[in-house]
């Protein structure tokens, strides 16, 4: 079996400020992880290649990234970060290409959902960065929340030419079991065809007690396997569930599609969206 | 914990010290509806009795009703006891009030006139004592100086370190619905304290990001109103209100969502909202309005809650 683990992550503490870690119930994954953390638990569930994602608003992460990436063959590719609003985006873009593994970087994701603002998307100087980011060849991850699916659907709309990629859902409320207006929102963003959704964050948002099958299911009518790709969201997973659960989650969730309907959601769905290389060892 | 949130902390370096919940005076001046006087002095009276002793108020509020019913209620405490803030920028004459101005019920027709020079600080500051027959204030706030900034720091502000200087005022500071000014007056003038409003809540927390470190950094108190959002974060209901009009339905959605989160753990969403700023280091105290006794009591019923981290944990929510 190939996989491909479209979005997980690496930090270090120990290097830079993480706030978001400072709550106690984050003590559990409060430390350095790094891609020998990773190595074991994808050798055991058969992943072969990853995107890595960013998780600070910070250039040097992202170079940083890069390079590591770029130093073996396991990141095939890297969501970065920069920042929409400002007037440099193009140059900011240009100069982590021209860095250290470079040819890694395969679209840009900034925390959105952090923004106080429901409507950011909506804003003409993000919209503007948005274009820009399509203009470098590069994708697009949202990572919001369902309030803000509105001022996504939006973006989307507003800039055809740029490939968008859902992140966790959209995060919806697992733990209440609510569906809607989420689930109406996803449909919404689901009929413009230059978004793709991961199959990601979900033990996070589930809790102990919630059940991620309908969200799962509303995703995957709505988007089609061949627009769906399953993410980790490795290490944040930790605080829910090990490599192996969210790996076997994601199995149990597909398990009524036809192998070649798997095949996209682990495999060539990330590789579509994110432009990966083609496999050598094709199947 | 009702000892903790009332218990006296220090704003900022100044040796003015504030309960951790203090009252805000704007809605028992009658914000969006009129407040009878009597309710008005029992929704102070219950605060006193809960333990609070920090109350900030404004000549815009209720166009002066919020500092005559303040003073009014303090005349019957011990002043000594209590920390007073009220702010500058806006002076009262007679008129028609501009639209803006119009949430207020119930009040003295008052045109409110933008003023942040020197001499504004000292007649609006002579006034409000006037008005409250307090004989000093123990912190003073250039209050929403938003189109105004040149002339708030070269008149507004020096007047105020003058007055600080000359032990007229125990402590200054601004008062906004942004970040980014205060940030601003953090950077380039010697506040004691900031007061932010809205901008660090369950629904916006945008201090966060570049007011609250600034001031953990430089020693600055930071008081933090808004903490409901305009009441959606009491009362998350459809047509709520948030930032001073009507909601969003992103908004609301959000709040539902929030409150649905802390129902999960059986806190009502007002008690999160309000406890929530006193989570982060910076912040000093929260700032509260309430327009009744009732929600008053209310209030001091949510300082007593207690608040598990895993709730802290799944309001956050901003895990990457």
């Amino acid at each position: 079996m190939t996989w491909t683990d479209a979005h997980h992550h690496l930090w270090s503490p120990n290097t830079r400020a993480h706030t978001w870690l400072d709550g106690p119930q984050m003590a559990p994954i409060r430390r350095d992880f790094d891609l020998d953390d990773l190595m074991p638990e994808i050798r055991a569930a058969g992943v072969d290649r990853t995107v890595l994602v960013q998780v600070l608003p910070d250039l040097d992460e992202t170079a940083e990234f890069l390079a590591l990436a770029g130093s073996g063959d396991l990141v095939r590719g890297v969501v970065g970060w920069a920042d929409l609003t400002s007037a440099d985006l193009p140059e900011a873009l240009a100069r982590l290409r021209s860095g250290s593994g470079g040819d890694r970087l395969v679209g840009v994701r900034h925390l959105v959902q952090g923004e106080p603002d429901p409507g950011w998307l909506s804003r003409g100087d993000v919209q503007r960065g948005l274009r820009a980011v399509a203009g470098a060849g590069l994708s697009y991850d949202l990572l919001t929340l369902p309030h803000q699916l509105p001022a996504a659907i939006d973006a989307v709309r507003a800039v055809p030419e740029l490939t968008f990629v859902l992140d966790h859902l959209s995060k919806p409320p697992i733990r209440s079991g609510e569906l809607e207006p989420w689930a109406a929102r996803i449909r919404e963003l689901a009929a413009e065809p230059n978004v793709f959704c991961k199959l990601s964050g979900m033990v996070t948002e589930a809790g102990p007690s919630g059940d991620p099958r309908p969200y799962a299911q509303v995703v995957l009518d709505a988007f089609g396997p061949e627009r769906v790709m399953f993410g980790s969201d490795w290490p944040v997973c930790l605080l829910a569930a090990t490599y192996a659960e969210v790996t076997g989650l994601a199995e149990t969730l597909t398990s009524g599609l036809t192998p070649a309907e798997r095949d996209q959601i682990f495999d060539q769905t990330a590789a579509r969206a994110y432009g990966l290389p083609p496999r050598e060892d094709q199947r | 914990m009702t000892g903790a949130l009332t218990e006296l902390v220090p704003l900022g370096r100044s040796e003015v010290r504030v309960s951790r919940i203090g009252l805000g005076t704007a809605p028992l001046s009658g914000l969006y509806a009129p407040v009878g006087e009597r309710e008005a002095a029992a929704a102070l009276a219950t605060a006193w009795d809960a333990g609070i002793r920090y109350f900030d108020t404004a000549p815009h509020y209720g166009a002066g009703l919020a500092e005559r019913r303040l003073g009014a209620f303090l005349s019957g405490r011990d002043r000594t006891a209590a920390t007073v803030s009220t702010k500058v920028g806006r002076l009262l004459v007679p008129g028609v009030p501009a639209p803006a101005d119009q949430d207020f019920h119930g009040v003295p027709d008052m045109i409110r006139l933008r003023d942040y020079s020197a001499a504004g600080v000292y007649r609006s500051l002579a006034e409000s004592l006037e008005r409250t027959g307090l004989d000093a204030f123990d912190v003073v706030l250039i209050h929403d100086p938003d189109d105004h900034w040149e002339q708030a720091v070269t008149g507004a502000y020096p007047a105020l370190a003058r007055l600080r200087a000359e032990g007229a005022v125990r402590a200054i500071g601004a008062g906004m619905n942004q970040t980014a000014m205060l940030a601003r007056f953090v950077t380039e003038t010697d506040l004691d304290c900031v007061l932010v409003a809205g901008r660090y809540s369950l629904l916006d927390r945008g201090a966060a990001r570049d007011l609250l470190p600034l001031c953990a950094e430089r020693g600055v108190g930071v008081l933090v109103g808004g903490v409901f959002n305009s009441g959606i974060l009491a009362d998350p209901r459809p047509g709520a209100r948030f930032d001073y009009a009507t909601a969003p339905e992103e908004i609301v959605h959000r709040a539902r969502e929030l409150a649905a989160r802390c129902a999960a753990y059986g806190v009502p969403l007002a008690a999160a909202a309000l406890r929530f700023p006193l989570r982060h280091p910076a912040v000093t105290a929260v700032v509260v309005g309430a327009r009744s006794a009732e929600e008053v009591a209310d209030n001091a019923a949510h300082l007593n809650l207690t608040i598990p981290d895993t709730l802290w944990h799944d309001l956050d929510g901003n895990e990457p």
